[in-house]
């Protein structure tokens, strides 16, 4: 069954003076339980894919298909809804927020669901617990590692056990001892049943996902199918 | 395991009358991604894409990666 489809999605960003089309008629389908990699050139439209995918944008054409509803006309508290309960994200420069501790930042996400405290805690210990971060549960961000925050991040991102991650460049700021560790991690969180859908620019990342789609300009070029799901 | 990899550069030109500026226009673009198409499938059989690199602007070549597929 198709995750997430998309069909002739079109995004268009205007300012002034100039338009730009970041994405021209992409048709794209991933299915439950997959791990889709998206490379392409900068500039491309991998990462306006992503955020439309993601909920936290809307196209300016085109359908987008998400958990068999037609979202792409959804207002922002209908996307941020459906967003909070089924996507976690992991982003290149991991954001997790300064002020507050490891267990604090992989809380969040529980918080925004009205998950209460006893479960909150049960479930943040358990995932803190599978990225070997437990021992740093009351530390800061700034105090840790790329590699640690990374991880940290991907612990903020499945904690509420969403269907599908989207990870855009998730080792592109990691040495590549720590970069392997975080796709063994995403492999790993796919093998058990968590859809991922990856940009990146990194043809040795992407040959862990079952299929590659080559975007250039707005266009999907080419898709490479590495392994059956 | 060896891999054998090979650096294609793919002509990035379209003739299309009309219109002088290359660059922005996008029927243009999109006769550009349908050659570029084009040319990954036509090798596609023995030879795996693996990545598209960024033109120079006003460039009439492409630089593609693809390594050959194994067995």
């Amino acid at each position: 069954m198709a995750m997430l489809k998309t069909v002739d999605l079109v995004k268009v960003f205007r300012t002034e003076e100039v338009e730009t089309t970041a994405l021209n008629k992409v048709n794209i389908e991933v299915k439950e339980g997959e791990f889709v990699a998206i490379m392409g050139p900068s500039g491309c439209g991998k990462s306006t894919l992503l955020n439309i995918v993601g909920l936290l944008d809307n196209p300016s054409g085109g359908e987008l298909h998400f958990l068999g509803h037609e979202v792409s006309k959804f207002k922002e508290k209908q996307r941020t809804n459906l967003r909070k309960a089924n996507i976690g994200f992991v982003f290149q420069s991991f954001n997790l927020i300064d002020e507050l501790t490891v267990f604090e930042n992989v809380e969040l996400p529980l918080l925004y669901l009205g998950v209460s405290a006893t479960e909150r805690k049960r479930k943040v210990e358990a995932v803190l617990d599978r990225m070997k971060m437990s021992h740093r549960r009351n530390h800061f961000p700034q105090q840790l590692s790329g590699g640690q925050q990374q991880r940290v991040a991907i612990a903020r991102a499945v904690v509420a056990n969403p269907k599908l991650i989207l990870a855009d460049e998730p080792t592109g700021n990691l040495d590549s001892a720590n970069g392997e560790e975080v796709m063994n991690l995403l492999s790993e969180l796919n093998s058990e049943g968590t859809t991922i859908v990856m940009v990146t620019h990194s043809p040795s990342d992407a040959e862990k996902a079952h299929r590659i789609i080559h975007l250039f300009d707005g266009h999907v070029v080419t898709e490479n199918v590495k392994r059956i799901l | 395991m060896a891999f054998s990899y090979k650096l294609e550069s793919l002509p990035w030109e379209v003739s299309m009358a009309g219109d002088d500026d290359n660059e922005g226009n996008p029927s243009q673009t999109l006769e550009k991604i349908l050659k570029l198409r084009e040319y990954i499938a036509a090798l596609s059989v023995e030879w795996e894409l693996i990545q598209i690199y960024t033109p120079e602007p006003n460039a009439r070549h492409i630089q593609v990666l693809f390594r050959k597929r194994n067995g």
